[in-house]
């Protein structure tokens, strides 16, 4: 590549478009209004804006679809969307790096197996709150291994060895279980309910969930000013005041729990935490405090226009919402990857 | 005379199983720079860390002045070849030095921008302050660092080579800031490699050699007792005024 005089040089982490700082969060709870509305009006009866108003106040057929089928699937996809988003945001923080998300602690798939031995050992029906726990138990062994195994402060590399070591455990686990459980149709209902989807979700789940996820949302937004902190590394952070391995045991159990709470009623959705920081962070310039209500309101709105998207394509069956997420996420991973190249030593000279 | 602003009593440290630093009992008065030298791995950084209450000790006492506040307030660290992780512009970054006050980004006083504006002037970075610290140079990067250490105007600065990655000019200017600090009454103890840097701007020097405290006094009488051609295996000489120091011919390497 040559560079001339007069060139312009993008520079990496500069704040772009005039949307920064105090317009940002309006500007971003405006889409999100937009899409949830584009999502009370898709699906297989087409309703109008003015049906979807009615329905909301309970009238006729249409209140039957918006509040019995189509509100509560928006209420999770929202509510999923932003922790995906935050738990990515808050992890990256911690880590002080970009790569990180939830999925590479294998926290998705062991809460996933969490789930299955609940839902598939007859220990529970589908919306009790065993499910939930059981999930976020398994979030939770799967961090902690990870941390454990990986050392404190390790390299990203051992970190994400351990992750994949931890997640084809789960996987394998929950295939056995699946293998062994008493019901006939166990294995294509699990496969199809951990590609991930918020299809057929009741007010039941909406409510199952969103409490655990509230509640780590709480606990990492509080987060924000040590993940700041953390920018000048462990030592000057404890220098400043900040309670850094309280902040480590915060962040790895906020995170389980949200993310556990999400998978036990929509199943395994990926790389949404790890786009949505990347989306964010242009937009706040870098500050893995400022990055976090950006990065959950932008997860919101992923999950919301992707499961618009999963009732647009014409299928037999539904397309599963995480698999929409897998094809645009993975691409945009090996793309950081690639960039980063010589960060993960790819490069011989390093 | 007034308490001192840091008093080590017969510190003792193990990191891994092996004991970095042994026995070392140093104090620090308002007003001074002490410069704590040694060869390589004789546990500057060690002593500074556990100073600073960043490393368990396995015996003796650290006492710190300061009274009733936290700790964050009373003591800022600044860590050797520090690291900015995220790219922050460098008001930011020297903003986070207001942290143990409470003081988000969001919310600055009058007092934390005082602070804030004061320490980026003592560090020449006035003119790069909405930069964003990913485009910085090694140079300005360990000078955004000193910026924040200093914007806590915690009255004990513990600083671990602030000017190992300057150039000469840098370093002197470093070196009077630190100077500075100290005559506003502040108390100054600073890990460095350059002796005559040292020599030059320390009140008292500390020397260090595998993990004890082997010197404690002013650079006139190190210079005088040759104790750093033992410590160093060098020979030294010094150049007319007492504190100046130059480097003879005579090179028998490390001790």
């Amino acid at each position: 590549m040559t560079v001339r005089a007069g060139d312009k040089i993008r520079q990496p982490h500069a704040p772009f478009w005039g949307v920064r700082g105090r317009g940002l969060t309006p500007a971003l709870v405006i889409l999100i209004v937009m899409l949830a509305l584009t999502s009370l009006c898709i699906g297989a009866a087409h309703l109008s804006p003015a049906d979807v108003w009615a329905g909301l106040h309970g009238v006729g057929t249409a209140g039957i679809i918006v509040l019995e089928i189509r509100l509560p699937r928006l209420l999770l996809a929202l509510s999923v969307g932003a922790m995906l988003g935050l738990s990515g945001a808050s992890l990256q923080g911690l880590l002080r790096n970009p790569l990180a998300e939830p999925a590479i602690f294998g926290a998705p798939q062991a809460a996933a197996l969490g789930a299955v031995i609940v839902l598939y050992s007859g220990m529970a029906n589908a919306v009790s709150w065993a499910l939930p726990l059981a999930a976020i138990a398994g979030a939770l062994v799967s961090m902690l291994l990870v941390f454990v195994v990986a050392g404190r402060g390790a390299h990203l590399i051992t970190m994400l060895l351990s992750g994949l070591a931890v997640a084809s455990l789960a996987g394998a686990a929950t295939s056995l279980v699946i293998n062994l459980s008493p019901n006939p149709f166990a294995v294509t209902e699990i496969v199809f309910w951990l590609m991930g989807s918020f299809e057929d979700r009741s007010l039941h789940h909406v409510l199952l969930a969103t409490p655990f996820i509230a509640l780590s949302a709480l606990v990492l937004l509080g987060c924000g000013r040590g993940y700041r902190a953390l920018t000048l590394g462990d030592d000057v952070a404890r220098s400043l005041g900040v309670n850094v391995a309280r902040l480590r045991v915060a962040t790895i159990a906020a995170t389980a729990c949200g993310i556990g709470a999400g998978v036990a009623v929509s199943g395994a959705i990926g790389f949404v935490g790890l786009v949505a920081p990347h989306l964010a962070r242009p937009l706040v310039g870098g500050d893995p405090q400022r990055v976090l209500v950006p990065s959950a309101l932008i997860g919101a709105a992923i999950l919301v226009a992707a499961d618009i998207l999963v009732r647009l394509v014409p299928a037999t069956s539904e397309i599963k919402v995480g698999v929409v997420t897998a094809l645009i996420g993975v691409p945009m991973f090996l793309y950081l990857v690639i960039s980063r190249k010589a960060f993960f030593g790819g490069d011989a000279s390093t | 005379m007034t308490a001192p602003l840091l008093e080590a009593s017969n510190v003792q440290v193990r990191l891994g199983g092996r004991t970095v630093v042994q026995d070392a009992s140093l104090t620090l008065r308002a007003g001074e720079i002490v410069a704590l030298l040694g060869p390589n791995g004789a546990g500057k950084t060690t002593l500074l860390r556990a100073t600073a209450g960043l490393l368990p000790l396995q015996s003796g006492t650290i006492r710190m002045g300061g009274g009733a506040r936290p700790q964050g307030q009373r003591c800022a660290y600044l860590e050797q070849g520090g690291r900015i992780h995220w790219p922050l512009s460098v008001r930011d970054i020297v903003a986070l030095g207001r942290l143990p006050f409470g003081s988000s980004l969001q919310r600055l006083s009058t007092a934390d921008q005082a602070a804030i504006n004061t320490a980026m002037e003592d560090c020449d970075l006035a003119h790069i302050a909405d930069q964003s610290t990913d485009c910085l140079s090694g140079g300005e990067t360990a000078r955004v660092l000193m910026a924040r250490a200093l914007a806590v105007e915690a009255p004990l600065l513990l600083a671990d080579e602030p000017v190992a990655s300057l150039d000469p000019a840098h370093q002197i200017a470093t070196m009077q800031v630190l100077a500075r600090q100290a005559r506003r009454g502040g108390g100054v103890l600073v890990v460095l490699h350059d002796l005559a840097l040292a020599l030059r701007f320390a009140d008292r020097v500390i020397l260090l050699q595998h993990g004890a405290i082997i010197a404690d006094d002013a650079p006139e009488a190190i210079i005088a007792s040759k104790v750093l051609d033992r410590v160093f295996g060098l020979e030294f000489q010094s150049s007319g005024s007492g504190r100046d120091l130059l480097l003879a011919a005579k090179i028998d390497g490390p001790a």
